[in-house]
């Protein structure tokens, strides 16, 4: 449905996205997901045609973005970062305009705004301003010119922002909802997010993918070493070198003075090996537990342990 | 056709949900109506006193009073037709709205006429409310209306071709004030070119006299049409309004 083929952005000498390839089959959810400045934003213009790439192409439903633009353009629905309201308007007129922007024939007219109207919770709402609205309504309002036209595909950059929490449920109860027929790129830096709503997700980092895989993939990944956390009664001389020494642990942190957190490598073996080690050493095992690896765990590591110097 | 009516009545809609098109409207008709006392005025006085005389004299509606307001109604759409047109584009930088119309299914084109079209309408409706002016004359004396039809299309053309280079202007910047701005600094030459023509002879001078926006109003305003008055009016309009495509295209390759 989209493929992206080694799209870049450069501005002036600031590489905004770096050969960035993707592809994505009808009704995936992908979840694009990056610290500030990673170039999610930009991914997502560059796409919708609101600026073109410095150099790759993408396809969106078969329309080539820079051949065909009006095309892909018809088949795309985009909340952007700041939702495009027109605060003098009632939620009602906007969204009929918009309608009418996007070729909503005139017999599905009222059809079509009811629906979004419903399905983002709007109904309330509908004769009043924008411009009075509280910001999470805005944010759903945003929403709702995205989905007017029933587009093919979902471009919808931080949808969340600014919701409390029952909307941020709601919205992404909706997104998975809309997905099957539709399909979806999200973008956030809240990892929760992702594993809810998405069936994929590409982690970016100053312009460039870090990692591509499904949600239980990333996870997996990283659980071939895993973290234990161990409470002691007491530190004997030498202990915390004693457990560095082990072959299989990766990585010692002292957490409190009787806290540590233990990343290892090699499963139940090595887990055995390490509680024989701490029992022997005198130290009193209080706790020994396993911390599982939670996405925010993969994204802080990909991100943070990307080696340097690529990005001018 | 439709991407254009739907933008042009969203643009009229939202002059009228805020006090712009009001305050504007007013002001163009209030000056409009002080250049209308300012003619008839005197020549109401010179008629009851002499009306073979001034008849005689030269002394008509048209020398008098339409003379008179279509100095007026330079003046104040000089004034008023750029603050008409510097939010049109600039508002939608500045609040994101112009991604959404950007990722929209219409042309850049499209995007413009439709703009465009949306603020020749509020001319379209102080045109409509000026002529009140000839109605009154109606009652008083023969306003003779081929004259007053072709100082009405001398004030639309003018009044065009400053919301086209204010069009243009507003494609510049997100600042509508610098918009405003611009659209004041690229028309008052053109507007004060008028008065310079004759002093720097030859080719110079011709072209300056081309350029001559309110010697056109003037010739119109005096039932004068001369293919040339009409000319350069579409001229400015076409290269002002193809010149903001081009701004729009080129921030989207920044
Ligand atoms: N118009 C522009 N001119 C110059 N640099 C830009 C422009 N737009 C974006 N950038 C740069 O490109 C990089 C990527 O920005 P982008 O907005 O895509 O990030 P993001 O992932 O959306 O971040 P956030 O999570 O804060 O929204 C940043 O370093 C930003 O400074
Ligand atoms: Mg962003």
């Amino acid at each position: 449905m989209i493929k992206v083929e080694h799209l870049s952005k450069v501005y002036g000498n600031r590489v905004a996205v770096w050969d960035l390839s993707f592809d994505l089959k009808k009704g995936e959810i992908l979840g694009f997901l990056g610290p500030n400045g990673a170039g999610k934003t930009t991914t997502m213009r560059m796409i919708t045609g609101f600026i073109p790439p410095s150099s790759g192409t993408a396809t969106v439903a078969g329309y080539d973005i820079a051949e065909e633009p009006l095309k892909v353009k018809g088949e795309i629905g985009y909340l952007c970062e700041a939702p495009p309201v027109y605060r003098e308007m009632s939620v009602k007129s906007y969204l009929k305009f918009v309608a009418r922007l996007k070729k909503v024939p005139r017999s599905r007219m009222n059809h079509c705004l009811d629906r979004a109207l419903q399905l983002c919770g709007l109904e309330d709402v509908a004769g009043r301003v924008i411009g009075n609205l509280s910001k999470g309504y805005r944010q759903r309002v945003g929403l709702a010119q995205a989905i007017i036209h029933k587009p093919a595909v979902l471009i919808l950059d931080e949808p969340t922002v600014g919701l409390d929490p029952r909307q941020i449920r709601d919205i992404r109860s909706l997104i998975t909802e809309l997905s099957g027929e539709q399909t979806v790129i999200l973008s956030t830096h809240i990892l929760p997010e992702v594993t809810v709503t998405c069936s994929r997700v590409i982690i970016i980092s100053e312009g460039q993918v870090v990692a591509e895989d499904t949600v239980e993939g990333l996870t997996e990944g990283l659980s071939k070493s895993e973290t234990m956390t161990l409470r002691v009664e007491r530190t004997p001389e030498g202990f915390q070198g004693a457990l560095a020494a082990l072959d299989q642990v990766v990585d010692v942190a002292v957490e409190s003075p009787n806290r540590f957190q233990v990343r290892l490598e090699g499963g139940d073996a090595t887990r055995a090996l390490l509680a024989n080690t701490v029992v022997r050493s005198g130290a009193g095992l209080l706790e020994m537990a396993r911390s599982t690896a939670t996405l925010e765990e993969v994204f802080l590591k990909l991100v943070t342990e990307e080696p340097e110097g690529e990005v001018a | 056709m439709s991407a254009i009516l739907t933008i042009a009545k969203r643009e009229i809609q939202s002059y009228f949900a805020s006090p712009i098109a009001y305050t504007i409207i007013v002001i163009v008709l209030l000056m409009m109506g002080f250049g209308f006392l300012r003619g008839l005025l005197p020549y109401s006085a010179l008629f009851t006193a002499n009306a073979a005389m001034a008849e005689e004299a030269g002394i008509n509606i048209r020398n008098y009073i339409v003379r008179e307001m279509i100095f007026w109604a330079q003046i104040s759409m000089m004034l008023c037709m750029p603050a008409l047109s510097m939010r049109l584009f600039s508002e939608e930088k500045k609040n994101g709205t112009a991604e959404l119309l950007m990722t929209s299914p219409v042309t850049t084109t499209q995007l413009v006429l439709g703009k465009y079209l949306g603020a020749v309408s509020i001319l379209g409706i102080i045109l409509a409310l000026c002529s009140v002016f000839p109605i009154i004359l109606e009652l008083l004396a023969n306003p003779e209306w081929a004259a007053m039809g072709t100082a009405a299309l001398g004030m639309l053309l003018y009044g065009m071709v400053i919301l086209a280079i204010g069009l243009f202007a507003s494609s510049l910047t997100e600042n509508q004030i610098v918009a405003l701005l611009t659209t004041y600094a690229l028309f008052l030459p053109l507007w004060l070119v008028d008065s310079m023509v004759g002093f720097m002879g030859g080719i110079l001078d011709e072209i300056l006299a081309g350029l001559a926006i309110g010697k056109m109003i003037r010739m119109l305003g005096q039932g004068l049409v001369d293919s040339h008055h009409l000319f350069l009016p579409v001229f400015l309009v076409s290269v002002f309004l193809f010149l903001c495509t081009q701004v729009l295209e080129s921030n989207r390759w920044r």
